[in-house]
C-alpha cells in the first residue's frame, strides 16, 4: 500500500470526529461573530462591531479576560509545580506511594459539578465544614468565602489551584519509565535527592512538564461548571471569567451573536497562550 | 592547599545540609497538606451523608448520632439513579475505546513521518483543546440533530470521543517519541509493512499511554453533563451527573439527599479509577522493561 | 494482524450496538394513530409540585389513550429547563407543550412559535370561565392569549408565632415596625429574615416589591405594571433597596449573599428563621417529616406586609408552541386537562396552590383542614394593597442573572441604591 494512503487511513477515525463536533461548530462560531444574532431576531452582518463592544466598552468582559489571564498564569505555574513536587516526592517510593497517588487524584476523578457541590457546602458560611472548624478557636467566625470582595478570588482559585491530580500521574508515568542506570550512577557519583531531583530528573521531564502546563493553562479556558456553582462571577465581576461571560451573554442575555465574538476572542487567548508556552518549552521536538 | 578547599567545601555543606532538613520537614507537611485538601471535602461529606437534614443544619463537625441510610434510600427514590447508571457505562466506556484507538493510530503519524499536511493537522487538532464546550453549545446542538445524533447514545460518545482528542493526542505523540526509532528500523528489515509494525510492535508498547489518556477519556466521559442535558431529552438516554440535579432544583431543601446522591455519583469513579490502576501499574511495569 | 483485526470487530461491534440502540427517532405527528405531544417539565425530583403533576399527565395518558399520549422530558432544575428552551428557542425547536415560566415567553413569541389560544377559548367558553378573566389577562400579551397561569400566586408571608411571641412582637403594621421587629427577633438569637440573593432572590424580592406597592397609589401602579419595568429611577424603589439593603446587613443569615433558596428555606423549617415571605405551595413542607421539625405546622401564622399589602399574581403559564396543525387539539387537551376546575382542585388539594379561577370553592371544611389556607383566603378579601412579582415585572435578565451580581454589591456598600438602579435600568434596557 502506498505511504500515503496508510497514513491518510490511519489519521482519518481522527479527522472524521473533528470535522464532525468541531469543524462546523467552528465556522459557525466565527461566522457569527461578526453578526448580531439574537433569538427571534435575524442574523444581519455586523462587521466589527461586536468586538469593538466587547473589548471597549464591557467591562464585565475586561473583567473576565483579567482574570482569566491570572488565572492561566497562576494555574501554569503553582498548579504544575505543586503537581511536579508531588510526583517527584512519589517517585521516591515512599511507603505509602500507592495510596498517596489514588487520592491526590479523587478530587480530578469526580466531575466539577460534584466538586463544586461539595465545595459550596464546605465554604458555607452557616454550617460548612471550614468556618465550623475556625469557632472553635473563634466563636464569632462569620466568614462569607465565595461571595465577600476580599475572599471571593481567593477561594474559587483555591478550588481548582491546588489540585494537579492529572499532573501528578502525568508526570510520574513519565518519570517511571526513565532509564534507570542513569539514576544509578548518579547517586554513585554522590548526588543527594536534591541535586538529583533539579539536576537529572527533571531536565528528562521537559517535554511533559511542557505538555502539562499546556493542558493546564488551557483548562482555565473551561473552568465553567465550578464558577457557575459558586458565584457566578460575582459579587460583582471580581470572578469572571470568559467562559462564565460566555454563558451569561448566551443564556441570559440570549445575545447569540456576542457570546460568539467572545467565543472566538477564547480562543485566540488560547492559541496565543500554547504559542507562548510552546516557544518556552520548544516541545515536540524529536530528542535526538 | 587541602586545607584551604576543606574550608571552602565545608562552609556551603552546613547550611547546604540545613536546606536539606528543611525541605525534608516541609516536603512532610506537604503531602499532609496534599490528604487534607484531597479527602477533607469528601469525607466531611460522605460522614454527613449519614445525618439527618436537622443535624446537618445544627452540628457540623460531629459524628452523626444515628447512621442512618434514609438518604440514601430518598436518593434513590427521587431520581431515576439506577437507570443512568447504565447509560454512563455504555457511554463512558464507549467513548475510551474510540478515543484510546482512533487517537493511536493518528498520533502515530503525526509523531513519526513528516509528510506535507503534518504540521497543519497537529495545530488543527490541537485547536480542539481551546475550544470550550460553552462556546460552540448551541452550534453543536444544531450540527448534531442535523446528523441524526440528537438524544441518542452514540451522539454522546461521538462528541465525548472528540472532547478527549487533543489530550489523548498530546500523551500519545509524547509517549511515541520516547520509543527509539531502532525499533521500526529493525522491524522494517525483518520485511514487517507498515500495519505490521503498528499493530504488533507500537501499540504493545503504547499501553502506558494508553491507559492512562483512557483514564483521563473515561472519567471525562463519565463526568459531563451540560452537553448531555442538551443534546438528550429522553430518560432512557440520560446519564449519571444529570442525577445531581434533581437536587438542585428550586425548593429543594434536602441537604441530607444531596450529599448522598453526590456519594452514590462520585465512588462507582474512585472505585473505577483503582481498579484501572492496576492496568495502569502493570503497563508501567512493561514499558520498565522495553529499556 | 489477528490483534488488529481483533480491535476493528470490538469497535465495530459497539458502534453498531449503539446505532441499533439509539437510532433516530421520527417524531411524526402521527405514529400508528397515536399523536404525541411533547412535554419539557422542571416539576421533578424535590420540586413541590411533582407530586401532582406526575398525577395529571399520567391520568392524562390515561383518559387519552389510544388517541393523544404526553411524552415527558425531565429538566430537574430551574435553570436547566430555562437554559435548554433558550437553547431550543433559537432553533425554533421549542416542544408542543411550553411554560412560559421565565425568558420562556418571551422566547416563543419572538420566534414566533407561540401559539395564539384566543380562537380556542372562544370555542370553550366553559373552560374559559373555569379560568377566568383575570387569569386569562396575566397571560395576554398585544392583545393576545399566549398562555394559562399554572396557579394563582396570591400570599403574604409565614411567620414562627413561637418565636414572635418570645421576642413580644406581633406582624407589623407599618415598615418602620418591620424594622423594629426584625430587631427584637435578632434580639432573642434567631435569624429574622430567610433573603437570599441566588437564583432569582424570590424572598428578597417579595420583601422588596412589597415596600414600594405599598407606599402610595402611584407605586402600587407601577408594581402592577402589564408590560416589564425598563425605567426603576423612582424615590420609592430607592427607598425599597435602603431598607433591603439594611435588612441584609443585620436581619439576615451568613449566607444569605450568595445563598440559594434552599438554604434559606431550610432555617425556616429548622425552627432557625422566624419570617418566609413565601406562598401557600410552602405549606405541606411545614408538615413534612423529612423537611421540617416535628410540630412546626402548629406554630406557623400568616399574615400580610405592612400597611395591608398582598401579592396577587399570576405568572406566565402552559403554552402552545407547536406548528403542526395536526397537533393543535391534542395541545388544547392538555391545557384544559392540566387547568380546569377539576385540576385545580386537585392541585389546591394536593399541593396547597390557589385555583386560577373561580369555580372551585374553597369549602369550610377545606379550611377547617387546612387552616393556614383558611387564612390566607380571609386575608386576600382585607388587603388594601395588591401587586406582582419580581418574576413578572422585571425583565428575565434582572431576575435571573442581574440580581445576583448586583445586591452583593449593593449590600456590601460597594454601591447605593441609588447607583443600584442606574444599573437595573442598564441591564433592563440590554432586552
Amino acid at each position: 500500500m502506498k505511504r500515503s494512503v496508510n497514513y491518510a487511513l490511519y489519521i482519518l477515525p481522527t479527522l472524521l470526529l473533528f470535522l464532525v463536533v468541531y469543524a462546523v461548530p467552528l465556522v459557525v462560531l466565527v461566522g457569527t461573530s461578526f453578526c448580531s444574532w439574537k433569538t427571534g431576531g435575524h442574523l444581519t452582518f455586523n462587521g466589527l462591531g461586536n468586538y469593538i463592544q466587547i473589548i471597549a466598552h464591557d467591562d464585565v468582559f475586561q473583567a473576565g479576560l483579567r482574570n482569566n489571564v491570572i488565572w492561566i498564569l497562576l494555574q501554569a505555574t503553582v498548579n504544575v509545580a505543586i503537581g511536579v513536587i508531588f510526583a517527584l516526592v512519589l517517585f521516591r517510593k515512599p511507603f505509602y506511594w500507592k495510596f498517596a497517588r489514588t487520592v491526590y487524584m479523587i478530587p480530578s476523578i469526580i466531575s466539577s459539578a460534584a466538586m463544586g457541590m461539595l465545595f459550596v457546602c464546605v465554604f458555607n458560611p452557616e454550617f460548612g465544614m471550614v468556618n465550623n472548624i475556625v469557632r472553635l478557636f473563634n466563636p464569632t467566625f462569620n466568614q462569607n468565602w465565595f461571595m465577600s470582595y476580599d475572599t471571593a478570588f481567593a477561594t474559587v482559585t483555591f478550588t481548582w489551584l491546588p489540585y494537579a491530580g492529572m499532573v501528578m500521574l502525568l508526570i510520574l508515568t513519565e518519570a517511571t519509565s526513565i532509564d534507570r542506570s542513569i539514576i544509578e550512577a548518579a547517586i554513585v557519583d554522590g548526588a543527594d535527592r536534591l541535586q538529583l531531583n533539579l539536576r537529572i530528573i527533571l531536565p528528562l521531564l521537559k517535554n511533559i512538564i511542557g505538555t502539562c502546563v499546556i493542558l493546564e493553562s488551557t483548562s482555565m479556558l473551561k473552568k465553567l461548571d465550578i464558577i457557575m456553582l459558586t458565584t457566578r462571577g460575582g459579587p460583582g465581576s471580581t470572578t469572571m471569567n470568559l467562559p462564565m461571560f460566555i454563558y451569561k451573554t448566551a443564556m441570559v442575555e440570549n445575545n447569540f451573536g456576542l457570546a460568539n465574538t467572545a467565543g472566538v476572542l477564547l480562543t485566540l487567548l488560547g492559541c496565543l497562550t500554547v504559542l507562548l508556552i510552546n516557544k518556552i518549552f520548544s516541545v515536540g521536538k524529536e530528542e535526538s | 592547599m587541602n586545607h584551604l578547599e576543606q574550608t571552602i567545601d565545608e562552609r556551603p555543606n552546613r547550611g547546604y545540609r540545613a536546606l536539606l532538613a528543611l525541605l525534608s520537614v516541609l516536603s512532610v507537611l506537604f503531602v499532609l497538606f496534599i490528604f487534607v485538601i484531597s479527602l477533607g471535602p469528601l469525607l466531611w461529606v460522605f460522614i454527613s451523608s449519614f445525618k439527618s437534614n436537622t443535624e446537618i443544619l445544627s452540628s457540623a463537625l460531629t459524628l452523626p448520632t444515628k447512621w442512618s441510610l434514609k438518604n440514601y434510600a430518598m436518593a434513590f427514590k427521587l431520581a431515576p439513579i439506577a437507570n443512568f447508571y447504565g447509560n454512563s457505562v455504555i457511554v463512558a466506556v464507549s467513548t475510551t475505546i474510540l478515543n484510546v484507538v482512533a487517537l493511536s493510530m493518528s498520533s502515530y503519524v503525526l509523531a513519526r513521518f513528516a509528510f506535507r499536511l503534518r504540521g497543519f493537522l497537529k495545530n488543527l487538532f490541537g485547536m480542539a483543546l481551546l475550544i470550550p464546550a460553552a462556546a460552540i453549545m448551541q452550534p453543536l446542538y444544531l450540527n448534531m440533530k442535523t446528523l441524526g445524533f440528537y438524544d441518542t447514545l452514540l451522539g454522546l460518545v461521538v462528541c465525548y470521543a472528540a472532547f478527549s482528542l487533543p489530550v489523548t493526542m498530546y500523551i500519545m505523540m509524547s509517549y511515541y517519541l520516547t520509543i527509539p526509532k531502532e525499533l521500526e528500523e529493525a522491524a522494517l528489515i525483518d520485511g514487517a509493512g507498515f500495519n505490521q509494525t503498528f499493530w504488533k510492535i507500537i501499540f504493545p508498547l503504547a499501553k502506558p499511554a494508553m491507559a492512562t489518556s483512557g483514564v483521563l477519556a473515561f472519567i471525562g466521559a463519565w463526568n459531563e453533563f451540560q452537553i448531555a442535558m442538551i443534546l438528550t431529552s429522553s430518560t432512557s438516554k440520560r446519564t449519571l451527573p444529570i442525577a445531581l440535579l434533581y437536587f438542585k432544583s428550586q425548593f429543594a431543601s434536602d441537604y441530607g439527599a444531596m450529599f448522598a446522591a453526590t456519594m452514590v455519583v462520585v465512588i462507582p469513579s474512585i472505585v473505577v479509577f483503582i481498579l484501572m490502576q492496576k492496568q495502569v501499574v502493570s503497563g508501567l511495569v512493561a514499558g520498565a522493561v522495553k529499556g | 494482524m489477528k490483534k488488529g483485526i481483533a480491535i476493528t470487530l470490538t469497535l465495530a461491534l459497539a458502534l453498531t450496538s449503539l446505532f441499533a440502540q439509539g437510532g433516530k427517532e421520527e417524531k411524526t405527528a402521527v405514529k400508528s394513530g397515536i399523536i404525541e405531544i411533547s412535554y419539557p417539565t422542571y416539576r421533578v425530583g424535590t420540586n413541590v409540585t411533582a407530586g401532582y403533576t406526575k398525577v395529571l399527565i399520567d391520568s392524562f395518558n390515561e383518559h387519552f389513550a389510544g388517541k393523544y399520549k404526553l411524552v415527558v422530558e425531565e429538566l430537574p432544575s430551574d435553570v436547566a429547563y430555562q437554559e435548554k428552551m433558550s437553547i431550543l428557542a433559537t432553533t425554533n425547536d421549542l416542544p408542543d407543550i411550553v411554560e412560559g415560566k421565565g425568558p420562556v415567553m418571551d422566547l416563543a413569541i419572538r420566534n414566533g412559535q407561540a401559539v395564539d389560544l384566543t380562537p380556542f377559548f372562544a370555542k370553550d367558553p366553559v373552560f374559559k370561565e373555569e379560568v377566568g378573566d383575570a387569569a386569562i389577562a396575566s397571560n395576554t400579551i398585544g392583545g393576545k392569549i399566549y398562555g394559562v397561569p399554572p396557579e394563582n400566586q396570591c400570599f403574604g408571608y409565614f411567620y414562627n408565632k413561637e418565636m414572635f411571641q418570645k421576642a413580644g412582637i406581633t406582624p407589623a403594621k407599618t415598615w418602620d415596625e418591620w424594622m423594629t421587629n426584625c430587631e427584637k427577633l435578632k434580639g432573642i438569637g434567631v435569624i429574622p429574615l430567610t433573603f437570599f440573593t441566588g437564583e432569582n432572590s424570590w424572598t428578597t424580592q417579595n420583601v422588596l416589591v412589597s415596600i414600594i406597592g405599598t407606599q402610595n397609589a402611584e407605586s402600587n401602579k407601577m408594581m402592577n405594571s402589564q408590560e416589564k419595568i425598563k425605567d426603576w429611577n423612582k424615590s420609592e424603589v430607592v427607598k425599597g433597596l435602603t431598607m433591603i439593603q439594611e435588612m441584609f446587613q443585620k436581619y439576615c443569615a451568613s449566607d444569605a449573599i450568595g445563598g440559594v433558596y434552599a438554604n434559606e428555606a431550610n432555617y425556616f423549617l429548622q425552627g432557625k428563621a422566624a419570617i418566609m415571605p413565601n406562598g401557600s405551595w410552602m405549606i405541606p413542607d411545614f408538615s413534612n417529616p423529612d423537611k421540617a421539625i416535628p410540630g412546626l405546622a402548629d406554630k406557623i401564622g400568616v399574615a400580610m406586609f405592612p400597611n395591608d399589602g398582598m401579592i396577587a399574581n399570576y405568572d406566565y403559564g402552559y403554552m402552545i408552541c407547536t406548528k403542526d396543525p395536526a397537533k393543535l387539539d391534542a395541545c388544547w387537551e392538555v391545557i384544559k386537562w392540566f387547568n380546569d376546575a377539576k385540576a385545580q382542585k386537585i392541585k389546591l388539594e394536593v399541593g396547597g396552590s390557589f385555583p386560577i379561577g373561580t369555580k372551585v370553592e374553597i369549602t369550610e371544611e377545606f379550611k377547617a383542614k387546612n387552616p393556614l389556607m383558611g387564612e390566607l383566603v380571609n386575608l386576600l378579601g382585607q388587603a388594601k394593597y395588591t401587586y406582582k412579582t419580581m418574576n413578572k415585572l422585571a425583565y428575565p435578565n434582572l431576575v435571573y442573572d442581574g440580581f445576583q451580581t448586583i445586591y452583593p454589591e449593593l449590600i456590601y456598600g460597594k454601591i447605593t441604591a441609588r447607583e443600584m438602579v442606574v444599573k437595573m435600568n442598564d441591564i433592563s434596557h440590554k432586552n
